[in-house]
C-alpha cells in the first residue's frame, strides 16, 4: 500500500538506503521519520551527507521551489482579502488574476508524480528538470500578479485598515 | 538586625518551595496579543489574552468539529494537504511521534486543516487518515473548511493559519508562509495558543514533547476532580 511518505521521504530513502515500505505501516513511518532524522538532518551540512545524484538534486531543487513558491500563498490570500475589503470597482482582473495564480499552483501539486525508485536515473532526473520548467512559469505568474495586485492595492485612495497584512 | 538574620532562612525557604513546587514550578506563556482592559470598579485591570478565533470544520468522519470540539482539552494544531509533496510528510511524520507517546490521553487532540479544501475532500481526508494509519483514532481529526463546496473555503482556512500563526508573532512573516511553514500550535483547553514549535526541526519537537505534560499538568489543576492517567 503506499503510504503519504513515499513522496516526502524518497529522497531521505535514497541517502539512507532504507525501504520504509517493508515494515508495519506506524513504526516504519516513525523509523523512517527517525532515521530522516538521523541521515538527513536540515542542520547538517549537505557536504557531510555525500552529494546528491543529479536527479536527487534536481528534485530538492523542485521541492525548494515548491516550498518557496508555497509561500507566497499567504501573499496572494492576503491581496485577496484587501482587494476584496477595498470594494473597489475595477478589481476584477486582479482577483481573477490571483485566482489563476493560485489555481496553477495547485494544478501543480495535484499532477505531481515523482518517479519511484525503480525508475532509471536518467528519467528520475528528465522528469523533474521538466517539472522545474513547470514550477518556473508557475512562479512568473505568481510574481507577475502579485505586483499587479500590490500595485493596485497601493493606488487605492484609503484601503480600509481592518484588512489582512500582505506578507513580506 | 537581629531580626532580619530571621528573616534570611525563612525568604530562602520561601523561595525553594517556590521554585520547586510542581505545580506552580514551570507554566508555558500564553502567546499573541492581549488587551489590558480597566474594570469599573477601579480595581486591577484585566488582561485578556487572544484565543483561536471561532471555527467550523468537518473532520474526516464527516462530523462537524468546532472549538467546542475541543473544549477542556488541549490540542496540537497544523496545516497539510493531501498531496503535498513537500514538508506535509515529514510534519505529519513528526506528529506521529507526538501521537504515539500522547495519543492516548484524553486530555489531549490533534487537528490537521487542509490547505486544499477543493481538491481534500471527506473521502481523501479520510483515506489520508488511513494511509498515515490515523483511520481509526477518533481524537486526531483531519479537518476541511470546504466539506459542502464553500467558495469561500480556502480564504477561510488561510485566515485561520494565519490567526494561529501570527498570535504569536504578528510582525513575523514566517519564512514558509503561514499556512504552509510546517509549524505545530499547542493550544490550550482554554482556546490559547501555549506554544509554536518548528516540526521539521527536531529540537522543536522534542520541545513540544516536554513542554506538553507541562500544559496538562496546568490543566489538571483547573479541573482537580478530571482522573488522570
Amino acid at each position: 500500500m503506499k503510504t503519504i511518505f513515499d513522496g516526502g521521504l524518497r529522497a531521505s530513502a535514497y541517502l539512507c538506503s532504507v525501504n520504509i515500505l517493508s515494515k508495519s505501516r506506524l513504526v516504519s513511518v516513525v523509523s523512517a521519520i527517525a532515521f530522516l532524522a538521523a541521515c538527513s538532518s536540515p542542520n547538517k551540512p549537505i557536504a557531510e551527507q555525500g552529494a546528491p545524484s543529479p536527479a536527487t538534486a534536481a528534485e530538492m531543487a523542485v521541492m525548494a521551489r515548491h516550498d518557496s513558491l508555497m509561500a507566497k500563498m499567504d501573499q496572494l490570500y492576503s491581496l485577496k482579502a484587501k482587494i476584496n475589503a477595498a470594494k473597489a470597482p475595477a478589481s476584477g482582473p486582479y482577483l481573477r488574476g490571483l485566482a489563476a495564480a493560485d489555481a496553477a499552483m495547485m494544478d501543480w501539486m495535484h499532477q505531481y508524480r515523482a518517479p519511484d525508485s525503480t525508475a532509471t536515473p536518467s528519467a528520475r532526473l528528465a522528469y523533474f528538470q521538466q517539472q522545474q520548467q513547470v514550477l518556473a512559469g508557475v512562479s512568473r505568474q505568481f510574481r507577475a500578479t502579485i505586483d499587479s495586485a500590490t500595485l493596485f492595492i497601493q493606488q487605492l485612495p484609503a484601503a480600509p485598515a481592518s484588512a489582512a497584512t500582505p506578507s513580506k | 538586625m537581629l531580626k532580619r538574620l530571621f528573616l534570611l532562612p525563612a525568604l530562602a525557604a520561601a523561595l525553594v518551595t517556590a521554585c520547586t513546587s510542581p505545580d506552580t514550578a514551570v507554566r508555558l506563556p500564553i502567546l499573541g496579543e492581549r488587551d489590558v482592559r480597566p474594570r469599573a470598579d477601579g480595581g486591577p485591570a484585566d488582561t485578556v489574552f487572544a484565543r483561536v478565533p471561532a471555527f467550523r470544520l468537518t473532520n474526516q468522519a464527516g462530523e462537524v468539529i468546532t472549538n467546542q470540539t475541543f473544549a477542556g482539552k488541549a490540542y496540537i494544531a497544523d496545516f497539510f494537504f493531501a498531496t503535498c509533496p513537500g514538508i506535509c510528510p515529514k510534519m505529519q511524520g513528526e506528529l506521529l511521534k507526538v501521537y504515539a507517546k500522547y495519543g492516548k490521553d484524553p486530555r489531549l487532540a490533534f487537528l490537521s486543516h487542509t490547505i486544499d479544501p477543493a481538491h481534500d475532500s471527506i473521502p481523501v481526508l479520510r483515506d489520508y487518515a488511513d494511509r498515515l494509519g490515523m483511520g481509526a483514532a477518533r481524537n486526531w481529526h483531519f479537518a476541511t473548511t470546504g466539506a459542502k463546496g464553500e467558495p469561500a473555503a480556502k480564504d477561510s482556512v488561510f485566515l485561520l493559519a494565519r490567526a494561529y500563526y501570527t498570535a504569536a508573532e504578528p510582525d513575523k512573516q514566517a519564512p514558509g508562509g503561514f499556512a504552509h511553514n510546517g509549524t505545530f500550535a499547542l493550544v490550550d483547553d482554554q482556546g490559547h495558543i501555549r506554544g509554536l514549535y518548528d516540526s521539521l526541526n527536531p529540537k522543536e519537537v522534542e520541545r513540544l514533547m516536554a513542554e506538553l505534560p507541562i500544559l496538562l499538568a496546568e490543566m489538571d489543576t483547573r479541573k482537580p476532580a478530571v482522573a488522570r492517567q
